[in-house]
C-alpha cells in the first residue's frame, strides 16, 4: 500500500541519521569494533614502518622459532618474521574485502535497481540471482576460481561475484517498496528523470540497509577470501596473506602450532571487528530489530 | 499444498538448468584455449587436438551444452583426465563421504545449538544468556580451518584420543566412527554459533506474541509457556535456516576435508582445481549445487507442513 510521504520526505532520512548516529556511539561493542578497524587501517597504511622486518626475507637459519623478544610472534619454516607478515597481511585482506565488497555492491546494486524498475527484466535478473543462491557461496567462488585459474586477483572477483545476490535482492525490494511511493509518483509527474528518482529517493532509501550488509559482507569476504588462499586457490607464495600463512602452518601443528594460530587470530580479529560494527549499525539505523 | 508442491518443483527446473548452464561454462571460461591448458604448456600438437576432440570442444556452443546436459541426464559426467575413471563413479563415492561427514556435523551442532539458543532467551539478561551470546559472537569470525588445526592439534596430537586424518570406513564401525568425531566436530562446531543466535532470537519474537501473553496470565507455569506455546512457533525459521545452513556445511566440508584429508567431494573438487583435472571439477560442483538445490526445496515443503497459517495456492 502507498502510503503519503510527510511534506518534509526529503529531510526526515537526515534526521534518522544522526538517531542512528546517536544509538551507534551508545553501542560499547560497535565502537570497539570501529575503533579495532580504524587500527587496522592505519596499520595496513603504515606497515613498512610498523612491521619489525622484510615480510618476505627468508632466513634460513632463524627457522621455526617460537615467540621471542627479536621475533615477538616467531618465524616460519622459511625464517620469516610472522609478526611482520602478519603486519603487511593487514594490507591484503583490507584490500581483499573492499574490492570484492565493492564489486558485489557496485553490480549487485546496479542489478537490483533495474530490477525493481523494469518489469521486463525484473524476472531474468532474479532468475540468474536465483542461479547463483544455488550454490554454496563458498563453491561459487571455487567454481569461479577453477575457471579463472588460481590467485589473488582471481579470488577477489570470485567472493565479489559471490555477494551479489545479497546486496541484489536489498536494492530491488528497496526499490519496489519506493517506487509506488505517491512523492515518487509526484517526482515522476513533475518531470523528474528516472536517474534522479534514484539519486534522490531510492538511494538513500536503501543506502542504510545496504550499509550494514556491506559491513557484514566484508568479514564474510574476507574469511572466505582467507579460506580460498588456506586451500592454495588464493594468494601464491610468498605474499604475505594470512591464510596462505595458516596453510603453511598445517604439516607443522603437531611441533609448531603457533605457525598457523597467530595469522588465523589476525583473521579472527578482523572478521570480529566487522561482525561487531555491523550489527552494531543493523541496530542503530533499523530500530525494529533491536532486542 | 498440492498445487504448492508441483509449482515448487516446476521452479526448480530452470534453476537447475542455469546451474548446469554455469558448471558447463567453467571449462568455457578458461582464459586461453582449454585444450591447451588441461595438457599443459609443454604438450604436443596433437596431444591437444586429442583432448579437444574427446571434449568436445571443436564443436559449436550450443551443441557442446546440449550434449553436456543429455549426458548429464543419463548420468554420464565424462571421464576424468587424469585417473581415466568415470566422473560419475569417482563422485559418487565421494558424495557419500561427504554426506556422512555433514550428517553427524549437522546431527551434533542441532543437538548443541538449539538447547543453548532456547536457554538463553528463556533467561533472558541472565550471565548465561549473555556468555553464550558472546561466545557466539567469537565464534562466528573464527576461521574454521583453525578450528580444525586446533581440534587435530589437542585431541589427537596431544591427547591422542582420535586418529590425526583420513577415514577409517563406515561410520557404523569403530574405526570409522573414530575418523569421523574430529572432522564433524570441526564441520558442526562452526554451525553452532548461528543457530543458537538465531534459536535465541527466534523464540524471544515468540515469547513477545499475544498468544504467551495469554498463556502467562492464565497462570502456567514459564517452562510450560516457553516449550509448549512459543518454542513450537519459534522452530518455524529455525527451520529454514537448518535448511540454508546446509550451504554452509556443503561449503564448510571443502576445508575440513582439505584439513582431515576426509576423502569427500570438497576435497576432490579442489585437488581437482589444482590439477586442473576439469570433468571432475564440474562434477563436483554440480553435485553440490544439485544437492543444495534439492536440501533448499524440502526446507520449503517441510515448512508448508509445518505452518497451516501459510496457504500455499
Amino acid at each position: 500500500m502507498a502510503t503519503l510521504a510527510p511534506p518534509d520526505a526529503e529531510a526526515a532520512p537526515a534526521a534518522s541519521h544522526s538517531d542512528a548516529w546517536r544509538r551507534l556511539r551508545r553501542d560499547g561493542a560497535s565502537l570497539a569494533g570501529a575503533a579495532c578497524l580504524a587500527a587496522l587501517v592505519l596499520i595496513a597504511i603504515f606497515a613498512p614502518l610498523v612491521a619489525p622486518q622484510d615480510p618476505i626475507r627468508v632466513a634460513m637459519r632463524e627457522r621455526l622459532q617460537t615467540p621471542s623478544r627479536v621475533h615477538w610472534l616467531g618465524t616460519d619454516q622459511f625464517g620469516r618474521d610472522i609478526l611482520s607478515r602478519i603486519v603487511y597481511g593487514t594490507r591484503v585482506s583490507l584490500t581483499v574485502g573492499l574490492i570484492a565488497v565493492g564489486i558485489g555492491l557496485g553490480l549487485g546494486a546496479t542489478l537490483g535497481l533495474v530490477a525493481g524498475f523494469s518489469r521486463r527484466l525484473d524476472y531474468p535478473i532474479i532468475a540468474i540471482m536465483d542461479v547463483l543462491l544455488s550454490f554454496p557461496q563458498i563453491l561459487l567462488a571455487i567454481a569461479i576460481v577453477a575457471a579463472l585459474g588460481p590467485g589473488i586477483f582471481n579470488t577477489m572477483i570470485a567472493v565479489g561475484i559471490g555477494s551479489v545476490p545479497g546486496f541484489t535482492r536489498i536494492t530491488r525490494s528497496s526499490t519496489l517498496s519506493i517506487r509506488e511511493r505517491d512523492y515518487v509518483e509526484a517526482a515522476r509527474a513533475l518531470g523528474a528523470t528516472g536517474a534522479r528518482i534514484i539519486r534522490l529517493h531510492v538511494l538513500p532509501n536503501a543506502a542504510a540497509p545496504l550499509i550494514v550488509v556491506a559491513t557484514l559482507s566484508m568479514a564474510g569476504a574476507i574469511l572466505s577470501a582467507a579460506i580460498l588462499s588456506f586451500l592454495g586457490l588464493g594468494a601464491r607464495p610468498p605474499m604475505a596473506e594470512w591464510g596462505a600463512m595458516a596453510a603453511d602452518g598445517r604439516g607443522l601443528i603437531a611441533q609448531y602450532p603457533h605457525v598457523a594460530t597467530f595469522p588465523s587470530l589476525a583473521i579472527f580479529v578482523v572478521v570480529l571487528a566487522f561482525n561487531l560494527l555491523g550489527d552494531g549499525l543493523r541496530d542503530a539505523l533499523d530500530p525494529q530489530l533491536e532486542d | 499444498m498440492r498445487v504448492y508442491i508441483v509449482r515448487r518443483l516446476l521452479l526448480t527446473v530452470p534453476t537447475i538448468l542455469g546451474t548446469s548452464l554455469l558448471v558447463f561454462l567453467i571449462l568455457h571460461l578458461v582464459p586461453g584455449d582449454p585444450a591447451s591448458v588441461i595438457a599443459g604448456p609443454a604438450a604436443p600438437a596433437d596431444v591437444v587436438a586429442n583432448i579437444r576432440t574427446q571434449l568436445g570442444l571443436d564443436q559449436p556452443i550450443l551443441v557442446q551444452y546440449w550434449r553436456y546436459l543429455s549426458s548429464a541426464l543419463h548420468g554420464d559426467l565424462g571421464r576424468s583426465i587424469l585417473s581415466r575413471r568415470q566422473v560419475s563413479d569417482e563422485v559418487a563415492g565421494a558424495f557419500l563421504n561427504t554426506l556422512e561427514l555433514v550428517i553427524a556435523a549437522r546431527v551434533w551442532s542441532l543437538l548443541i545449538g538449539i538447547p543453548i539458543g532456547v536457554l538463553a532467551a528463556a533467561r533472558r539478561r541472565s550471565i548465561f544468556d549473555k556468555l553464550s551470546m558472546v561466545t557466539a559472537l567469537l565464534g562466528l569470525s573464527l576461521p574454521i580451518f583453525w578450528i580444525g588445526l586446533m581440534a587435530m592439534w589437542l585431541f589427537a596430537v596431544k591427547l591422542g584420543w582420535f586418529p590425526i586424518s583420513g577415514r577409517g570406513g563406515p561410520m557404523w564401525t569403530a574405526a570409522g566412527l573414530q575418523h569421523l568425531v574430529l572432522p564433524a566436530l570441526t564441520l558442526g562446531g562452526v554451525q553452532v554459533p548461528a543457530l543458537a543466535r538465531l534459536t535465541r532470537s527466534s523464540l524471544l519474537e515468540a515469547l513477545n506474541q499475544d498468544y504467551v501473553r495469554t498463556a502467562r496470565a492464565k497462570g502456567l507455569a514459564e517452562r510450560l509457556v516457553v516449550a509448549k506455546h512459543a518454542l513450537k512457533n519459534a522452530m518455524l525459521p529455525v527451520v529454514t535456516v537448518i535448511g540454508l545452513q546446509f550451504a554452509g556445511l556443503l561449503g564448510g566440508a571443502v576445508v575440513t576435508e582439505t584439513i582431515f584429508s576426509w576423502p569427500g567431494l570438497g576435497r576432490l573438487a579442489v585437488t581437482a582445481i589444482l590439477t586442473r583435472d576439469f570433468p571432475i571439477v564440474q562434477g563436483t560442483i554440480l553435485v553440490s549445487a544439485v544437492t543444495f538445490v534439492t536440501i533448499n526445496l524440502l526446507t520449503d515443503f517441510l515448512y508448508a507442513v509445518l505452518d497451516p497459517r501459510i496457504k500455499y495456492t
